[in-house]
């Protein structure tokens, strides 16, 4: 089985970080592998595990995406391509889905292509299904375990979260899937894995290599701003009466009630 | 008195005895030659330090069971002497007119003598102690895994030796003395008293050469016999002191070298991937449990003894003696046949097995490269140490906190930063624990009022520093140490001419000691020491203090590895405050549980914990506070302490003296 995992590297929110000009400042931020990419990297090895197959993780973004990769080839994949874009976060998801879809073209597409749920850092989780439609591809949401694997057809059945319940299907493949957590903690790279990672070759494409123009490709215009800082008022509660409606002033003046 | 066939005999039977001497030796050298690495080359002051202090006087033995030692001393001696008599006793019989004559003979027959004496005595003493007595000293619990010929080994080997030493010295005291029938001699006082006992009026001529036949079989069948008994421990104790060069400290590691791209294998755990050290260790080993009595984890009840291991490993490789050409095929791994893996894990990296080993063995060595082993070649470690390596990847902290967090607790606090201070006297390296651990804030908090109050040139790095990677190395990642010592020492060099101080053992121990391998020479000082420094130059004023007393906890690698010992004990002496020892104190400390990565995961199976069996002994000193200097063992204690009936504060030796600073500083 051929298996492509679409990864990203992500603004690591658990450190902190500073947005400027509408924008993540990369000074002041660091960036880690999406930790939801990592499951659909986990699950992708498992099944290749058993049922044979080769992984290969694609990512669109700058040179420190690598990172991420390696990551994937750390913990076992045997291929990463890098599709080098400046600013991955300025394409709409739209594009961004075409670019992928592009790049597996040129990888001669795959038998699955997974994702993972959603970025760690928007936390739209919109990209598999757009891939699905541009790719043209089944796409199942929310997969979380694989079932059975019928070779003859090329029929896989698997559990996947429904609107309230779990539900198993049977499908053909190609597939899209977008994975959550429950194929379980994503392995720890090995030393050696690591090792071999660091020294892999990673094959980096840009959009010309994909047949694609930048000019096809319409900025998403997102423009971030920094929360506005939170403010505390102290009121003073000897008195009740004067205190609730102090308090119902405030919620006016918001518009909250 | 021997006659030509006997002689004829008696000279076949010494080529024998001397060809299969040499084909042992020669065996030796293959199965040597399987370890990795070379063996340091002998020079002449080691080789007379050894001879001398470690052959003639035994000097690490003495530090535990004097008794013992005494007639094992006796039985040393009067084995070195016995090589003369042996000698000129087969001299002697070949050329009956070669006998040392005067003064020098007399003395000759006299030391034979006495030492006969006391060798029988102290081997009587030998038996007596592990079959009469039975003593405890010298079991291994039997849950801890030893091969099985290992334990017919010890017992068959202990009653073989003991009889052949009998023999050999018995034999040769009797047939002297019936030598002596006819005429005493003043200089042979036991042989002569025997010799009236036996009261034969003519010389036995028959009993004589029954004897004396005795003492020269045994003699013969012993030396070649030496390979299989521990006994040879004679002749590999003094190479394993003359082969092995000076360690740095006792819990030096094997160098590795990462940038190696052709390594394949990393750490051991096979035998032919151990340094040939390891091979030293094992026929050194005399099997005296002494690592074992002073292993931590060994007394909490887990499966590590120290002692297992060696003794193991020399059972192992014994199984190759015969053959050992074919060693490289044992597909075993150390693992399965040395030492379980659960106890690989249990150990604390505590050091007091290499330490307290008198034939200069190093357990923890070997522990330490099958950590390597299972870590990085294997990838199998507990669970737990992926969060570790994780957030020392990450966050370059084992907390997984954010680095930008790490001058936190100096909130409130004027702690210059490098960047407020680039030319500091003193470059205050503060820790991941300092950093980020609640108890250990509470120490730098001291520590900075008690720099602020001594009015010096100090700075800290607070972002610029991460951990050393000590967890990472004695866990066995020793590329994720590797990736961060060389970080440090970038930021490190920076400040070359800054006295460094660290309020954490193991951050002292690895910047002092082990970044050296990258070419560091970094002028380190633990904070105890800086503190006493102050004390005397009288830059702290300190208030009169308490009376209760306070026991101190030497931390391991600060105490028994680095030798630090006395600043924190003459700091609380000048403060007024008095102090209880521990029954186990200085190099002999008693390892809180916390090391060899012993902080970031589950205790191995045990019957009781480390930290509560230290914090027990320090209960029994009846101290009212228990002090220490490591954030490791504040942890530990305070743990122990929350869960005992009885609490006594831990606190540093920092905070200790915080407290009676007069005035703290604005
Ligand atoms: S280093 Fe300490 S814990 Fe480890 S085996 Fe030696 S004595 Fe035991
Ligand atoms: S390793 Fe050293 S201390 Fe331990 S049993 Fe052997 S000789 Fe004794």
């Amino acid at each position: 089985m051929k298996i492509i995992v679409c990864i990203k590297q992500v603004v690591d929110i658990t450190n902190h970080f500073r947005i400027s000009n509408g924008e993540i400042d990369p000074d002041q931020s660091s960036t880690i592998l999406n930790p939801w990419d990592e499951f659909a990297i986990e699950a992708a090895l498992q099944i290749a595990e058993s049922y044979g197959g080769e992984v290969t993780v694609i990512t669109v973004g700058t040179m420190d995406s690598q990172t991420g990769l390696r990551h994937a080839l750390a913990m076992g994949c045997q291929q990463a391509i890098h599709v080098v874009e400046e600013n991955p976060d300025q394409l709409a998801g739209l594009d961004l889905a075409k670019t992928l879809s592009a790049a597996v073209y040129k990888l001669e597409g795959a038998d699955l292509i997974l994702f993972g749920k959603q970025s760690a850092d928007f936390e739209y989780g919109i990209l598999p299904a757009l891939f699905a439609q541009v790719h043209s591809t089944l796409f199942i949401p929310f997969v979380s375990a694989i079932d059975g694997w019928d070779a003859s057809n090329q029929m896989l059945t698997l559990t996947h979260q429904g609107h309230s319940e779990k539900q198993q299907v049977s499908a053909k493949l190609p597939l899209v899937l977008s994975i959550n957590k429950d194929f379980g903690e994503p392995r720890f790279p090995s030393f050696m894995g690591s090792r071999k990672a660091k020294k892999a070759e990673i094959p980096q494409w840009n959009l010309s290599d994909l047949g694609l123009e930048s000019t096809d490709l319409i900025p998403s215009g997102l423009e971030l701003k920094a929360e506005p800082q939170k403010t505390l008022t102290w009121i003073d509660g000897t008195n009740p009466e004067t205190a609730a409606a102090e308090i119902k002033t405030i919620l006016h003046k918001e518009g909250l009630i | 008195m021997f006659s030509l066939i006997e002689k004829l005999i008696l000279f076949i039977l010494i080529s024998l005895s001397f060809i299969l001497t040499l084909k042992w030796i020669r065996h030796f050298k293959i199965l040597i030659q399987h370890g990795k690495g070379s063996l340091h080359k002998p020079i002449i002051p080691l080789i007379a330090k050894t001879i001398f202090l470690d052959l003639v006087l035994l000097k690490p033995t003495w530090r535990k069971r004097f008794i013992t030692n005494l007639s094992h001393l006796f039985i040393v001696w009067g084995f070195l002497f016995y090589l003369f008599v042996n000698f000129f006793d087969i001299l002697t019989l070949f050329f009956p007119n070669l006998v040392l004559q005067g003064l020098i003979g007399n003395l000759f027959r006299l030391f034979a003598d006495v030492f006969s004496g006391f060798i029988l005595l102290s081997i009587s003493y030998f038996v007596l102690r592990r079959w009469l007595w039975k003593s405890p000293a010298l079991k291994i619990r039997p849950e801890i895994p030893l091969l099985p010929s290992a334990k017919t080994g010890i017992k068959r080997d202990s009653i073989l030796v003991a009889s052949l030493i009998f023999l050999h010295v018995g034999s040769r005291l009797i047939g002297e003395s019936l030598r002596l029938v006819q005429h005493t001699d003043p200089w042979q006082p036991l042989a002569s008293s025997l010799s009236i006992i036996w009261g034969f009026s003519v010389f036995p001529a028959g009993l004589w050469h029954l004897f004396t036949w005795l003492t020269i079989l045994t003699i013969l069948v012993f030396i070649p016999y030496f390979p299989f008994s521990k006994h040879i421990h004679l002749i590999f104790t003094p190479l394993n002191f003359i082969f092995k060069p000076e360690r740095k400290t006792i819990t030096e590691l094997e160098h590795l070298d990462l940038e190696d791209e052709t390594l394949e294998i990393f750490g051991a755990n096979q035998f032919d991937q151990l340094p040939k050290t390891a091979f030293l260790d094992a026929y050194a080993c005399i099997m005296c449990m002494r690592c074992q009595e002073v292993c931590p984890p060994y007394q909490a009840g887990s499966l590590l003894s120290p002692a297992a291991l060696e003794i193991n490993k020399r059972y192992a490789l014994q199984e190759f003696f015969t053959k050992p050409e074919t060693l490289g095929l044992n597909q075993d791994t150390l693992t399965v046949q040395v030492i379980p893996e659960e106890a690989v894990w249990a150990c604390t990296a505590c050091g007091a097995c290499t330490d307290i080993c008198p034939v200069n063995n190093e357990p923890l060595r070997d522990i330490l490269e099958i950590r390597r082993h299972l870590t990085l070649t294997q990838n199998e470690f507990p669970k737990p140490f992926e969060i570790l390596y994780k957030n020392l990847e990450r966050q370059t902290n084992p907390w997984g906190l954010p680095q930008k967090d790490r001058l936190r607790w100096a909130d409130g606090l004027s702690v210059p930063t490098v960047e407020e201070n680039p030319t500091p006297d003193y470059l205050w390296w503060v820790g991941c624990a300092g950093a980020f651990d609640n108890r250990a804030q509470k120490t730098s908090v001291a520590m900075a009022k008690i720099l602020n109050h001594s009015q010096v040139s100090y700075a800290v790095l607070g972002e610029l520093e991460s951990c050393t990677g000590d967890s990472a190395r004695r866990t066995g990642r020793e590329d994720i140490f590797y990736e961060m010592a060389l970080n440090n020492l970038e930021v490190l060099n920076q400040f070359p001419s800054a006295k460094i101080i660290t309020t954490c053992p193991h951050c002292y121990h690895t910047l002092k000691n082990e970044y050296v391998e990258f070419g560091a020479n970094l002028d380190v000082m633990h904070h105890t020491e800086l503190i006493q420094q102050f004390v005397q130059e009288n830059k702290l004023t300190l208030n009169t203090p308490s009376s209760s007393p306070v026991t101190y906890h030497d931390p391991c690698y600060l105490g028994r590895v680095n030798q630090v010992f006395d600043p924190p004990r003459e700091t609380l002496q000048d403060s007024g405050i008095s102090l209880t020892e521990l029954s186990q104190n200085k190099a002999n400390t008693f390892c809180c549980g916390a090391g060899g990565g012993q902080m970031w995961k589950e205790n191995e199976p045990s019957q009781s914990q480390v930290n509560h069996i230290r914090y027990q002994q320090a209960l029994n000193t009846q101290a009212a506070c228990l002090a220490t200097a490591c954030p490791f063992c504040k942890t530990m204690f305070s743990d122990a302490a929350a869960s005992h009936k009885q609490q006594i504060p831990v606190l540093d030796i920092a905070e200790l003296i915080v407290s009676q600073i007069e005035k703290e500083p604005l």
